[in-house]
């Protein structure tokens, strides 16, 4: 009851004078790569008058507590960043996420599927070379698939032990680019001179999920030390009912892999 | 809750609903959007339309009669055309032959008001008198040897110069300006695809400034360069205008001003993203409604963006003559034009 007649409130409010209370848009974050070595650094920029920026680098969601935004923030670790706006005459904004993620394990070369012409890159290192992370799939840094698999080969500078595999895909499903249907995992065992599981990621695409680079990160299940990895990644072979697309074959996007 | 405690708490809130929107008017400042002297308060229930009766698809482009009317064109063929009061009030409507109706622009020929329609799907640029009969059809343009057939071509703007020429952006086809004689006889075109300055990509919205009387001038949009090019009345490239982020549909000159609904902008494609922007005499950015306070980096405007989710996809702006706004918006939930009043 008290709900209807908050809503009625709401509604009579509404009519009164014509407009509804306006929501900030999300803010602009701008950083040159989500990877780095050493240190980098992000900006955020949102010019309206009677509203401020907040933010926070542990992942948790923005509070107008949080800190508030003034310059350029310096980050040395792998940092999850959420940046919201709040205003007292405005609806709070969505909030935008930045990964930033650091350097691993050394990796020698990568060997990768051949992408879809219209999305590939003449540069070898594409995927372990620190550039990336912007959620724009014509931002020049991803490889597009639209195949059924996509084999990538790691290899690193020296056998290390494995601690975890990251992928840094996007999801985009406005622009028919889905996260997978599976990410497969394996490393080469020197004694039976073979590739062997190392984990996996299994995807189900009920429901419309974020834009946003999407960082999965596959932890192997035992101890393992390897010089060479196996990717294998499936892309969404039929996009699902709910979406424009239904039954197309769903594209995939990545372009960063690090190993820690 | 007892029945006693109930019956309290409903007249209060009696009470409460009674006073609330004066006492909620008081209490919530209004947002005003807008920059410097071009600010506006927004009224987005203008149209008084009955969606039922009078459905609207995308709400494209929007002008104003000599008497004062306001005609909003759509491509919902159930009502081609909508033409209100200023109050928002159903005039009349008319128009069942137009699915792709995509640009609408006025001129005044010897008194007389005369309407151009682009179709993007007809493939033409149709004239009509303000209650619709057809006067004139121009197809695809052949005399510029350019188009193999009709579906290359989709007319997204024209422009009336005071002679008579017409001026056809193709918007969404090879993106040229064909310039016509009144009669549509073909003289020149100019614009379209290519490395350099003078080409253009996405021509969606074509106007002429006058606001230097001895040096008219046509404004070319460049959409997806977040642009405008400017040339000479036959064609010849003047400059180019850059509004970096803002994907800028057709420019509509009143006054001092030149006024422009932005689409989306750069910083969040494809969602819905979009503001209105207005330039001055100099082409300098005053202010933009729903979008960052303008501001610059030497001579060049710094990234535009969104910042109040006021509009979706704007796609057109209107200025009556007592200087109010229309803006008729793209693929935004099929909503009906919103009026702003100047503060």
């Amino acid at each position: 009851m008290r709900k209807l007649i908050v809503l009625l409130l709401l509604f009579v409010f509404h009519q009164s004078i014509g407009q509804p209370m306006f929501q900030l848009a999300p803010p602009m974050l701008k950083y040159t790569s989500g990877f780095f070595s050493g240190s980098t650094s992000f900006e955020i920029i949102f010019n309206q008058p009677g509203a401020e920026v907040h933010y926070t680098l542990n992942g948790d969601e923005p509070t107008e507590n949080d800190q508030l935004y003034s310059n350029a923030v310096t980050i040395n670790k792998k940092t999850v960043v959420k940046v919201k706006a709040f205003g007292k005459d405005f609806s709070p904004s969505e909030t935008v996420t930045a990964n930033f993620i650091k350097d691993g394990k050394v990796i020698d070369k990568i060997r990768f599927s051949k992408p879809n012409e219209y999305y590939a890159n003449a540069k070898t290192d594409v995927l372990h070379d620190n550039i990336g992370g912007i959620v724009n799939y014509r931002s020049g840094t991803w490889l597009g698939y639209d195949n059924d698999t996509v084999t990538i080969y790691v290899d690193l500078k020296k056998k290390e032990k494995i601690i975890s595999v990251l992928i840094s895909l996007l999801q985009d499903e406005n622009s028919w680019i889905f996260l997978p249907e599976q990410i497969l995992v394996y490393y080469y065992d020197d004694k039976q001179k073979a590739y062997l599981s190392l984990g996996k990621e299994v995807f189900t695409h009920a429901s419309k999920g974020p834009k946003e680079c999407s960082i999965r990160e596959i932890i192997p299940g035992k101890t393992i030390s390897a010089k060479k990895l196996l990717i294998e990644i499936f892309p969404l072979k039929k996009i699902p009912d709910w979406h424009g697309g239904k039954g197309n074959h769903g594209w995939l996007f990545i372009d960063e892999i690090k190993v820690y | 809750m007892n029945r006693k405690q109930f019956i309290k708490q409903s007249s209060v809130t009696a009470l409460g609903l009674w006073c609330a929107p004066t006492i909620l008017r008081c209490a919530k400042p209004e947002t005003i959007l807008g920059h410097n002297n071009k600010r506006y308060r927004i009224n987005i229930q203008w149209s008084q339309v009955n969606a039922a009766q009078y459905p609207v698809k995308d709400c494209h482009e929007m002008v104003q009669d000599k008497i004062g009317r306001i005609i909003l064109l759509t491509n919902e063929t159930k009502n081609n055309v909508i033409i209100y009061d200023k109050s928002g009030k159903l005039i009349c409507t008319w128009g069942h032959e137009y699915p792709g109706a995509h640009g609408l622009t006025l001129f005044n020929e010897n008194g007389e008001d005369a309407l151009f329609i682009c179709d993007n799907n007809l493939h033409q640029v149709i004239k009509t008198t303000v209650d619709g009969r057809v006067l004139m059809t121009l197809d695809y343009p052949k005399e510029t040897g350019q188009y193999n057939k009709a579906e290359e071509y989709i007319p997204t703007e024209t422009i009336i110069a005071p002679n008579g020429d017409i001026y056809i952006a193709d918007g969404y086809g090879k993106d040229f300006v064909i310039q016509y004689d009144y009669k549509g006889s073909y003289i020149r075109h100019f614009a379209g695809r290519g490395e350099g300055d003078q080409y253009v990509i996405n021509t969606h919205g074509i106007c002429i400034d006058n606001r230097d009387k001895n040096n008219p001038c046509l404004i070319v949009t460049s959409r997806v360069q977040n642009a405008f090019k400017r040339y000479t009345m036959d064609g010849k490239y003047i400059d180019t205008i850059p509004l970096p982020g803002a994907w800028v549909c057709r420019p509509v000159i009143n006054g001092d001003y030149l006024y422009v609904a932005v689409l989306q902008t750069n910083a969040r494609l494809d969602e819905k993203s979009g503001f209105v922007l207005i330039l001055d005499k100099n082409y300098k950015v005053v202010s933009n409604l729903g979008g960052n306070l303008p501001a610059y980096n030497s001579n060049r405007p710094e990234e535009m963006y969104q910042t109040i989710k006021v509009f979706q996809y704007p796609h057109d702006v209107c200025i009556d003559d007592e200087q109010n706004l229309y803006v008729a918006q793209w693929n935004s939930g099929k909503v009906y034009p919103y009026k702003l009043m100047p503060v």
